[in-house]
């Protein structure tokens, strides 16, 4: 009998999606059979600190209150740098005042299940402010922009369709904005307020990516050396552009079998 | 004459004691009680199965592993062939030096009488060599969680001893994690009967208690672990 690569019900996270959208042999590598990674990737530790720090600031204090921020620094180790700082200085200049202390690292989960297939949606949200008749919610990024309308990108409209329940339970408009964090950026894209048009064909893409994966029987890679060369499984990928030797370590004196 | 049907005891895996103070409780329940639920993928298992599989058959006589053994068979894709042979030129090159022959336990499920449930899971492969000496091996293809300096600090390890306990029981066991992609070992002896009465038991009964309680009010939390959720059917969180 042939595994099942999948289950009845398919999970989707917007990290998912992007590997699903960006390469598909990846995708079946990561997601689908857990691989381990083979090489290194872009490090995402800054990313996580930020993401991390921001939450602590906003969970206990103000992110427009210099001492508070000066002793989440401090108690994080990071009195003397000034880049991350930077980072949630600009933050503060896109919070939303008088909105209270918000949510932070929002897990969502949304269940698709007729017409089929089914799949299970997750995900979770940075941050959501509730304000002016308005479910606020914010995604950050310390990288660089790549797009010009946050509706463009599918990681965002997966995240919208989370959203959405909530926001109509408590009677407020919906809004999703990316917040540019790092120095060199100078502004953020287009925030999305989707409406029950844009929701719905998100549904239906969102199923299509689905019914995509269920079909899906050879998964090739996308063979473009500027992604591979990113990729965590460069080194084992059959279709990789960017072939090298994975990481592990190898052990003295045994020989693969002949 | 009428069968009758004993209620097999609650289920307890490796998952649900790492899990128990934090997994949603409807799940946790599901899993607890061994509730059927929708079918989860099984193609993440392969690799791993199949090296424990090569493995155990590297010591069907009393011998010590050679490369030869280490064979994957068809239905692998290229990337999981390359995380077979790493891991089977790890498993040589750390157990190598050992002559052993692998013993049959239940491969799945042992009951815990004293506290009432099953354990049901994997428990490593268990060998021992020619003079008696019984060991289990944790074999890990690819595991996130690092391999730790003692190897009953893991839950595996933990649930490895107990599987094990009654064909142990009385003697020592050599407990053995190993990292067979990193090319990582950590090892014990375990004296089975003074660690199962002084710690593994009064742990097991300890966690089984959080599971049992958290069962009990077995309300929905939805979360990121719905997508791996066996019981989304009837869920009140996804009606």
């Amino acid at each position: 009998m042939r595994d099942r690569l999948l289950g009845d019900i398919v999970p989707l996270s917007a990290s998912s999606l992007d590997t699903w959208l960006r390469c598909r042999r990846e995708f079946l590598a990561a997601q689908l059979l857990g691989v381990p990674e083979s090489d290194e990737g872009f490090s995402p530790d800054q990313g996580l600190l930020v993401h991390d720090l921001l939450r602590h600031v906003h969970q206990n204090g103000s992110c427009n209150d210099a001492d508070h921020i000066a002793g989440v620094l401090a108690a994080h180790n990071l009195e003397g740098s000034s880049a991350i700082a930077g980072f949630i200085e600009r933050h503060a200049r896109r919070c939303p005042p008088d909105a209270g202390t918000g949510e932070h690292e929002v897990e969502r989960a949304r269940f698709h299940r007729l017409p089929p297939p089914m799949f299970m949606a997750t995900g979770r949200i940075d941050a959501i402010w509730r304000h002016r008749g308005l479910l606020d919610a914010r995604d950050y990024k310390t990288g660089r922009p790549f797009t010009e309308r946050v509706a463009d990108d599918p990681r965002a409209r997966l995240q919208v369709w989370l959203l959405a329940p909530l926001a109509q339970r408590e009677g407020l408009r919906l809004r999703l904005r990316y917040e540019f964090l790092a120095a060199e950026v100078d502004d953020d894209p287009e925030p999305f307020e989707p409406d029950d048009d844009d929701l719905e064909a998100i549904e239906e893409e969102l199923r299509g990516v689905v019914a995509a994966i269920a079909a899906e029987d050879r998964f090739a890679g996308v063979n473009d050396a500027n992604l591979c060369k990113s990729c965590r499984f460069r080194s084992l990928c059959p279709d990789s552009a960017a072939r090298g030797v994975p990481v592990w370590p190898v052990p003295v004196g045994v020989e693969a079998r002949a | 004459m009428a069968a009758i049907e004993v209620e097999a005891p609650p289920r307890v895996t490796p998952a649900l004691l790492r899990w128990a103070d934090t997994m949603c409780p409807r799940r946790l329940e599901g899993l607890y009680t061994d509730r059927r639920g929708n079918r989860p993928p099984d193609a993440r298992f392969r690799v791993a199965n199949r090296v424990f599989e090569s493995a155990r058959l590297a010591h069907l006589e009393l011998a010590v592993p050679s490369p030869a053994a280490f064979s994957a068979g068809a239905g692998l894709e290229p990337e999981e062939q390359a995380v077979y042979d790493a891991a089977g030129r790890w498993y040589v090159a750390l157990f190598g030096d050992r002559a052993v022959r692998a013993v049959d336990l239940d491969d799945w499920e042992s009951t815990v009488e004293e506290v009432g449930v099953r354990l049901v899971g994997p428990a490593g492969l268990p060998v021992e060599d020619a003079a008696g000496n019984l060991e289990v091996r944790i074999l890990r293809v690819g595991a996130r969680r690092i391999v730790t300096g003692d190897p009953l600090e893991s839950i595996e390890g933990r649930f490895a001893v107990m599987r094990a306990a009654e064909w142990a029981a009385g003697g020592t066991l050599r407990l053995c994690v190993a990292d067979l992609v990193q090319g990582a070992l950590v090892e014990r002896d375990v004296d089975v009967d003074d660690v199962l009465a002084q710690e593994l038991q009064p742990w097991l009964a300890e966690r089984v208690a959080v599971i049992r309680e958290r069962a009990a009010d077995a309300a929905p939390r939805p979360g990121l672990e719905c997508a791996h959720c066996r019981y989304v059917a009837g869920c009140g969180a996804h009606a």
